[in-house]
């Protein structure tokens, strides 16, 4: 057997998938880089919870495979080990991404008001499932060029996702100091934000597909979902 | 350009939607039973669009590889092959009476309308009723004063389609003369096997329609009995043979 040291400790700290260490009484005992950022979008009580619900019943390993997300992070498995009563650790493995090489052809947007667009797709929606809705839109927002298609689609299936959900509230808005970034050039950010007192996430994957593919960046909670759209002038 | 009229909030609603995007380079489509109105409210919308029949395959790729700024198309229910589609940066409206694959019209379009038939649009049936008739008194010249078609006396059962029909035919009920009753019946009657019935049996058309409109404005047997100068006992057994009630 070698006799060299390993640094197992800088390894899982500089590994990508989230690593987190609790004690008995969910207090956190040790977050790899990677957890950290996890811990910007979910509470330690929340992933703690997750944690005993997934345990092994005895001291070893367990690796569960479930579709789980926090906002725009995707996981397809947890695994769960301990060997003492006084730490249990939780990995969450993320989904693989497909490659990010849809091209954005600028030249095939089309300059658009996109108060337009939000008005025809909010009027279907009402339309079709009879909800409430409320509307708060910037109106300083300049017309930009976007898919005008892709968008309208876009917006019906993340609108359809409140399809039995009260008080819709939609909101369109500059950003300030957000930005996008594609070909190495910086854009700055709209902000569409639905929200409600819930939503069905059936479709959600789909429309992080559709999102993903117009360089939008979509972010999907239980009950809201918002879109940095770029500013394209 | 000729309008659209609809007293239906959503039919009223697609309308709003279509006009909202006219000027945009959306795809929508718009799915319900047959004869209901849906190549009109496109028509009236897009009046300079090219049309293009979705059974046509070639064609209509045709059409879109050459990039016609603004499409219709038509039984889009008949399209082959939806996937060889691809709608960037056109307006495309299409029309279908049914939805082939929810799979397909999800991915193509942006905007999807359901609009539904007649029976659900009662208001329209009114309105239609009225339309039509306004229509066939100026193509054949008729006087409507004094004519009314119920909604009840329509049929809907083919949508607009049947509704047309049925209010054209009404109306040459409600307008047509001696001399017109009797050329029907003489052309009935060269038909084959008509006159062939016997006498007895072709007096039944006269007499089963004079003792319903008779019951009807009369209501007593008795009056019209003596209204028609028949006996009573006759008249009670020509109803019972003609079963009317």
């Amino acid at each position: 057997m070698s006799t060299i040291s390993i640094d197992f400790r800088f390894i899982v700290e500089n590994d990508n998938t989230p690593l987190i260490v609790f004690d008995h009484k969910g207090h956190i005992l040790y977050p790899n880089a990677a957890a950290e950022i996890v811990l910007g979008y979910v509470t330690a009580k929340e992933l703690f919870e997750l944690t005993l619900l997934y345990a092994p019943k005895d001291y070893g390993s367990k690796t569960t495979l479930m579709d789980i997300h926090y906002r725009q992070l995707f996981f397809y498995a947890i695994n769960v080990t301990y060997n003492s009563d006084n730490w249990i650790a939780l990995r969450l493995y993320y989904r693989p991404r497909p490659a990010d090489d849809a091209k954005l052809d600028k030249n095939q947007l089309i300059e658009t008001n996109i108060n337009m667009l939000l008005e025809a797709t909010l009027s279907m929606f009402k339309m079709r499932y009879g909800q409430k809705l409320s509307l708060m839109v910037d109106r300083e927002i300049p017309e930009f060029k976007i898919d005008q298609n892709g968008f309208s689609r876009l917006l019906r299936k993340a609108m359809e996702s409140f399809r039995l959900s009260g008080d819709v509230r939609v909101s369109l808005s500059m950003t300030i100091g957000e930005s996008i970034i594609i070909d190495e050039e910086k854009y700055h950010a709209i902000r569409l934000k639905i929200s409600a007192n819930g939503r069905f996430p059936d479709e959600d994957a789909k429309i992080a597909r559709i999102a993903q593919s117009m360089k939008i960046v979509a972010i999907l909670d239980e009950n809201e979902m918002q879109f940095n759209i770029p500013l394209i002038l | 350009m000729e309008s659209f009229i609809t007293n239906n909030e959503v039919v009223k609603n697609i309308l709003k939607g279509l006009n909202l995007t006219r000027n945009l380079y959306v795809s929508s489509i718009i799915v319900g039973e047959a004869h209901i109105g849906k190549r009109a409210l496109v028509r009236s919308v897009f009046p300079n669009a090219k049309v293009i029949d979705g059974a046509l395959t070639q064609e209509l790729l045709r059409g879109i590889k050459e990039g016609v700024g603004e499409l219709v198309i038509e039984n889009f229910h008949k399209v082959k092959n939806p996937d060889m589609l691809h709608f960037e940066n056109m307006r495309v409206v299409a029309i279908a009476d049914y939805i082939p694959s929810m799979r397909d019209i999800d991915e193509k379009f942006a905007f999807i309308y359901n609009m539904p038939p007649l029976r659900e649009r009662p208001e329209d049936v009114d309105l239609y009723i009225r339309y039509y008739m306004k229509r066939a008194s100026e193509e054949l010249s008729l006087d409507m004063e004094n004519i009314t078609i119920e909604r009840a006396e329509v049929d809907i059962s083919r949508n607009l389609a049947s509704l047309r029909a049925s209010v054209y035919r009404e109306l040459l009920y409600r307008k047509s003369t001696v001399h017109d009753l009797q050329n029907a019946l003489y052309h009935l009657f060269l038909c084959d096997g008509e006159l062939e019935k016997g006498y007895r049996e072709n007096l039944a058309i006269f007499e089963k329609a004079i003792l319903k409109a008779g019951l009807e404005k009369y209501g007593s047997q008795l009056k019209l009995a003596s209204i028609l100068g028949i006996n009573r006992n006759t008249l009670r057994k020509k109803i019972n043979e003609y079963d009317i009630h």
